[in-house]
C-alpha cells in the first residue's frame, strides 16, 4: 500500500468530518480570493498606468478647480514632452435616466497618442481625429447601457455651464483600465460653452486636467519638477503627480474600504487554520493507538508525519480547489456603483490572484497538519499502545 | 416525562475537551469581532449622515447638477428663493436663505504617510445667516473667521482625520493662503468634516462667480409644506432643485449601504465556515460520549433533553466565542484611531466620520453567535437524541 492509498483511506474514515472541514476551507477560500481579487484589480490599475510615463498637471489645491487653457501651450514646449492633452471633466448623464458613469473631453489631436493604451483601431483614431462629435466608451460600458459603434446619444453635462451635446460612439475600448469611460472631443465642448453667453468668462477657456505623456524615464523624472516650477508664481499655481498616484485618489473614493478588506481577508485565513488543526487534532487522537502500533512495527516517523501532514494538505487542497475554482466566476462583475467612479477596474480574478488563493489553500493544509502530527510523535510508543 | 438535563454538566463537558473547545470558540470570536467592527463602521457613517439632514432645510441646487459640488446658480436667484412662501425670518425680519460656495481643497490624512491627497469641502458663507439656516453648527475652540480676512473655522471631525486642522496652521485654497482660527461642531453631521470661511474672501480665492448652493430655512417641516416650496422651486419662475436636507444627504454616500451590504455577505460566507467548525466539534463530542448518551437514556433521560443539552452546549459555545469577539471589537474600537473617512460618490469630497460602538451592534452580532451554535448544534444534537440506547451502551 503506497502512502498515498493510506492517505486517501484515512481522509475519508471520517467522511461527514472530512466533508465539514473541505466545506470550511472551501468556503473561507471562496472568500479570500474574492476579497483579493478586489485589491489585485486596484493594484493592476495603478501598475498599468506606472507604465505609460504619464504625468497628471491640475489645479495646486484641488483637482476641481480648472486651468486656462494657456498653460496648456507652455508646457508643452516643455524639452522632454511627447504629447500633451489637455481634459475637462464633462459629467455626463442621459435625460431622465439615473445611470451614471465618468465622462471627460480630450484633446482631439493627441488624445490617441498619450492614451495609446486605449489600444484602439487604426479606422477608430481615423474617425475620432475627423469626427467633432466623436465619441470613445469603455467595453464595459457599451455592454452596460447595450451601445454599439456608429450610435448616436446624448447627454447632459452635470456640472457648469451644463451643455447638452449629442455624441457618435466611434471607438470602443477594451482596455481593462478604462471600462466605464467616455471620452468626447475637448474642441465640441469648448465650442458649445462659447455659445452660450449666460455664462460667466471664467468658465469657457479652461479645462481641468493635463495630461502629459513624457518621451523617456529621465525626461518624465525632470518634469515632475519643472512643470510646477512653470506656473509656481502664476495665479494659477499647478500640482504634477504621477497618474497612479492620481489614480489612487479615485481608487481611494471607497476610502479605508481596500484596507478593511485586506484585514478581513487575513481573519479569515487565520479562523481556518484554527477550523482545519481542530479537526485534524480530533482525527489523530482517535489514532494514537493505531500510530503507535504502526511505529511499533518499524515504520519510521518521518513517515508517519508525512501520512498526518499528507492528509491535512489533501483538505486543504480540496478545499482550495472547491473555493477558488467558483471565485473565477466573479470575474468581470462590476458595482454598480463602481461604475460612477473614473479608473475603477474591472473585478478580475486574475491567475495571479487565483495562485495566491491555492498557494494559502497549501499553506493552510501544512500548518494545521504539523501541531497534530508532531504532538503524537512526541508520545512513547509504550505510551500509546497502552491507550 | 422530560427531564432537562443539569446545564452544568453540559457546559462541565466543554471542558472535558478544552483545547477543540477553545479552538472552536476562538473561530466564532473571529468571525463575530469582525462582523460586529463592519457593523459600527457602517453604523458610524450613517449616523453622521442621519444627523446632517434637518428637514426644515431645504437645499437648492441647479436643476442639472448633482450635488452642491457641481452645481451654480445665479446671484439673482437669491431674491427669488426668499421671496417663496414659508421662509423663516429671523428677528430683524429677514428671510433665512443661506446663499454658499461649496469648493474644494487638499489635506492629508493623519494616519497616512504617503501624502496622499484627501478632497475636502470648503464652504464659503455669511455667518450673519449662515449659523441661524445651520443652527446645528456651533463654535467649540477658537474664534469665528472675521469677514474679509482669509480665515476659515474647521469641522470638529476634520480635525480628528485631516491635517491643516490646528488652530494657527494654515491651507492653501484656490490663489490664497487661509488660516484656521476656530473649530465648531455640527451635530455629529457631515458638516463637521468642512472648512468653512467668508463667502468673499472664498469666491475671491476661487475667482467664482456664482454661487454653488443656497440653503432655505422653513417655517416647520411639514412635509406638504416641504412639497410644496420643492414644487415652486422647480417651476419655471426659478428653475432650480430643491432637496429637503435629510434627502439630498441620503443620495451623497451610497457607499454606506455597499458597505452594510458588504458586512452582511462577509459574516454570511465567514459564518457558514464558522458553523461547519461548531458542527465539527459538536458532532466529535456526540461521538466521544456516546455510551455517556446512552447511560443517560437508560436511566430516563429523554430523547428531547439528550437533544436540548447538546443545543445548550453549542449555545454555550458559541456565545462565548460571540462574546470573546465582541469585547475584541470594543477594545478595538476604543484603543484604536477610531475616525475614519469616506469619499462620497458624488462629492468626491471626504466624509470624516467615527466608528461607534453601539449597544445594539453588540447585541446584533451576539445574535449572530447564537444563530451559528443553533445552527452548529442542531443536526448532532438530533443525531445523539436517535442513538439506540442498548447499543450505544455497548460502544466502548
Amino acid at each position: 500500500m503506497t502512502s498515498a492509498t493510506v492517505i486517501w483511506h484515512n481522509l475519508w474514515r471520517n467522511k461527514l468530518r472530512t466533508a465539514l472541514t473541505i466545506a470550511s476551507v472551501a468556503v473561507s477560500l471562496f472568500l479570500f480570493t474574492v476579497l483579493r481579487a478586489v485589491v489585485d484589480s486596484m493594484d493592476t490599475v495603478a501598475a498599468s498606468s506606472a507604465r505609460q510615463l504619464r504625468l497628471v498637471v491640475h489645479h495646486k489645491t484641488t483637482m476641481t478647480k480648472t486651468l486656462p487653457l494657456a498653460h496648456g501651450a507652455k508646457i508643452a514646449a516643455l524639452p522632454g514632452v511627447e504629447a500633451l492633452c489637455a481634459v475637462r471633466w464633462f459629467g455626463g448623464k442621459l435625460p431622465n435616466s439615473a445611470a451614471q458613469f465618468p465622462s471627460l473631453a480630450a484633446d482631439p489631436d493627441n488624445f490617441t497618442t498619450v492614451y495609446a493604451d486605449f489600444a484602439l483601431r487604426p479606422d477608430e483614431i481615423a474617425a475620432w481625429r475627423t469626427e467633432r462629435t466623436a465619441a470613445i466608451i469603455g467595453a464595459g460600458l457599451a455592454q452596460r447601457m447595450g451601445w454599439s459603434r456608429g450610435q448616436r446619444v446624448t447627454l447632459r453635462s452635470t456640472v457648469p455651464p451644463y451643455v447638452t451635446l449629442e455624441f457618435r460612439i466611434v471607438g470602443i475600448t477594451a482596455a481593462s483600465a478604462y471600462p466605464n469611460l467616455l471620452v468626447l472631443r475637448l474642441d465640441y465642448l469648448l465650442d458649445a460653452v462659447r455659445a452660450d453667453p449666460r455664462w460667466p468668462p471664467g468658465l469657457r477657456d479652461v479645462v481641468h486636467f493635463y495630461w502629459v505623456k513624457a518621451r523617456s524615464p529621465a525626461a518624465y523624472e525632470m518634469l515632475r519638477g519643472a512643470i510646477d516650477g512653470l506656473f509656481a508664481q502664476s495665479a494659477d499655481a499647478t500640482r504634477t503627480e504621477p497618474e497612479e498616484s492620481f489614480v489612487a485618489q479615485f481608487t481611494m473614493m471607497f476610502g479605508d474600504i481596500p484596507r478593511l478588506v485586506s484585514v478581513v481577508g487575513l481573519v479569515v485565513v487565520v479562523s481556518i487554520i484554527l477550523v482545519v488543526t481542530n479537526t485534524m487534532a480530533m482525527s489523530i487522537r482517535e489514532r494514537v493507538r493505531e500510530l503507535g502500533v504502526l511505529r511499533a512495527i518499524g515504520f519510521p516517523g518521518r513517515r508517519i508525519l508525512a501520512t498526518v501532514l499528507g492528509e491535512s494538505l489533501l483538505v486543504g487542497v480540496l478545499g482550495g480547489a472547491i473555493g477558488c475554482l467558483p471565485a473565477l466566476a466573479v470575474s468581470g462583475r462590476t458595482n454598480e456603483l463602481a461604475l460612477m467612479m473614473p479608473y475603477f477596474p474591472v473585478l478580475t480574478v486574475s491567475p495571479r490572484t487565483l495562485g495566491v488563493g491555492l498557494a494559502v489553500a497549501v499553506l493552510i493544509g501544512l500548518l494545521a497538519g504539523l501541531p497534530p502530527a508532531r504532538a503524537v510523535l512526541r508520545v512513547p510508543v509504550s505510551t500509546t499502545l497502552r491507550e | 416525562m422530560s427531564i432537562a438535563l443539569p446545564l452544568l454538566y453540559e457546559f462541565r463537558n466543554l471542558r472535558v475537551r478544552s483545547s477543540r473547545t477553545l479552538l472552536t470558540m476562538l473561530t466564532v470570536a473571529l468571525v463575530v469581532g469582525v462582523f460586529c467592527y463592519l457593523l459600527c463602521f457602517a453604523d458610524g457613517l450613517c449616523r453622521a449622515l442621519a444627523r446632517t439632514g434637518d428637514p426644515q432645510n431645504l437645499i437648492v441646487i441647479a436643476e442639472p447638477a448633482t450635488a452642491e459640488s457641481n452645481s451654480a446658480i445665479s446671484h439673482e436667484d437669491v431674491p427669488r428663493l426668499k421671496g417663496l412662501a414659508h421662509v423663516a425670518v429671523d428677528a430683524g425680519g429677514r428671510p433665512l436663505v443661506s446663499p454658499e460656495y461649496v469648493v474644494q481643497t487638499n489635506v492629508t490624512r493623519r494616519d497616512d504617510d504617503s501624502g496622499a491627497g484627501v478632497s475636502v469641502t470648503l464652504r464659503g458663507v455669511d455667518l450673519g445667516v449662515a449659523l441661524p439656516v445651520h443652527p446645528q453648527v456651533a463654535l467649540t475652540a477658537g474664534r469665528w473667521f472675521r469677514a474679509g480676512t482669509d480665515e476659515l473655522v474647521v469641522g470638529h471631525a476634520a480635525t480628528r482625520q485631516f491635517t491643516h486642522t490646528t488652530i494657527g496652521s494654515t491651507l492653501d485654497c484656490g490663489d490664497r493662503t487661509f488660516t484656521i482660527v476656530g473649530v465648531f461642531r455640527a451635530g455629529g453631521g457631515v458638516r463637521e468634516s468642512e472648512f468653512w470661511g467668508h463667502f468673499a474672501n472664498v469666491a475671491d480665492a476661487y475667482r467664482r462667480s456664482m454661487f454653488s448652493s443656497a440653503t432655505v430655512r422653513l417655517n416647520s417641516a411639514d412635509p406638504a409644506l416641504t412639497a410644496v416650496a420643492v414644487e415652486r422651486i422647480a417651476s419655471a419662475a426659478i428653475a432650480l432643485r430643491g432637496l429637503p436636507e435629510p434627502a439630498y444627504f441620503a443620495t451623497q454616500t451610497q457607499n454606506a449601504r455597499v458597505l452594510q451590504g458588504l458586512a452582511t455577505t462577509l459574516v454570511l460566507i465567514m459564518g457558514t465556515g464558522a458553523v461547519f467548525a461548531a458542527m465539527n466539534t459538536m458532532y466529535a463530542s456526540v461521538v466521544g460520549r456516546t455510551r455517556e448518551i446512552g447511560m443517560l437514556r437508560a436511566i430516563g433521560f429523554s430523547r428531547t433533553s439528550v437533544r436540548l443539552g447538546i443545543l445548550a452546549q453549542s449555545l454555550a459555545l458559541a456565545l462565548t466565542g460571540g462574546l470573546i469577539g465582541c469585547l475584541a471589537c470594543a477594545a478595538m474600537i476604543l484603543l484604536d484611531h477610531s475616525t475614519k473617512d469616506l469619499v462620497g460618490t458624488t462629492t468626491f469630497t471626504s466624509v470624516a466620520f467615527t466608528v461607534g460602538l453601539s449597544g445594539a451592534n453588540l447585541l446584533l452580532s451576539l445574535a449572530v453567535a447564537a444563530l451559528m451554535g443553533l445552527c452548529g448544534g442542531l443536526w448532532p444534537a438530533r443525531a445523539a437524541s436517535r442513538l439506540s440506547v442498548v447499543q450505544a451502551l455497548r460502544t466502548e
